[in-house]
């Protein structure tokens, strides 16, 4: 498999299995919009190649996320939860991806996530950007590093 | 009553172990969970209240997952406990390096409790055997 059917197993895993939600890879790029509230966590590969896995979704998808995830009406989510929800499955994204790309006799190192709000979609050239639906909203997830290049 | 010690810095993951372990030992005698948010933490409240069995992230600040299981395994009073690790930084050789340092099982995330009764089982059989009282 290739790197971006990896990142579209590893996503669709783990959020069905976190968040009970259906996931699917789309085709395309949906228009950046510039009214639409985003928040963005990313999480950095510190071995064995230097890269970043970026997880971009809408605040709103963030919250049924969280609801579904601890089973909480929407006003009793706060920005903690939603903030520790999304560390949480970029986290588990990014080691189930990096395991599956490298071999099996190689060790690899995340940092910690961080989360904080998306103003634009970045992109960079050595970047991949992939976007998926879960359930009609659209989220991305970009990959930065040549680690994830060479076995595109 | 066993005690389990869930350590991890994410809320989420140590609620969603902690789900996992209630369906797991569901008709069981009941169970106490205790919880930390990075191993020093951990380490601090298995010295003070004896634990069972400790499930451990790797990713964690102040005090990470592997440094908290070569603590675990040095101290006298720790290194009896079964460790496994949950993490998302699963890999055979990253897997194989945390079995070297004395972790009885490693689990990749996300966890499910289909993945963790056959470890729960094996651990507590392993356990009735030597009368540690489960």
């Amino acid at each position: 498999m290739n790197v971006e059917q990896i990142l579209d197993e590893a996503v669709r895993e783990t959020i069905e299995t976190m968040a009970f939600m259906e996931v699917i890879r789309g085709d395309r790029i949906t228009p950046y919009d510039e009214h639409l509230v985003r928040l963005r966590v990313e999480i950095l590969v510190n071995a064995p190649f230097p890269g970043e896995i970026r997880l971009v979704l809408p605040k709103s998808l963030a919250m049924v996320f969280a609801q579904n995830m601890y089973s909480l009406d929407e006003q009793e989510v706060t920005e903690a939860i939603i903030a520790d929800v999304l560390g949480e499955i970029v986290n588990i994204i990014a080691g189930r991806l990096i395991a599956n790309i490298l071999p099996g006799d190689q060790t690899f190192q995340l940092g910690l996530p961080q989360i904080g709000p998306d103003a634009f979609l970045e992109t960079e050239a050595a970047s991949l950007a992939i976007e998926f639906d879960a359930e009609s909203t659209p989220f991305w997830v970009i990959l930065f590093g040549d680690g994830f290049q060479s076995t595109h | 009553m066993k005690k389990i010690m869930i350590v991890d810095d994410s809320s989420t993951s140590r609620m969603f172990v902690k789900r996992c372990l209630q369906t797991v030992l569901s008709g069981q005698d009941e169970t106490e969970y205790l919880e930390a948010g990075n191993g020093k933490e951990a380490l601090a409240k298995m010295k003070a209240t004896p634990v069972d069995l400790a499930l451990i992230d790797l990713n964690m600040p102040v005090m990470d997952g592997a440094t908290l299981l070569r603590w675990m395994k040095s101290s006298p009073k720790l290194t009896l406990i079964p460790v496994v690790v949950i993490t998302s930084v699963d890999s055979p050789a990253n897997r194989d390096e945390l079995l070297k340092l004395g972790a009885s099982h490693v689990l990749s995330k996300p966890v499910a409790p289909a993945k963790l009764m056959p470890v729960i089982h094996e651990i507590l059989d392993i356990q009735a055997d030597d009368g540690f009282g489960f």
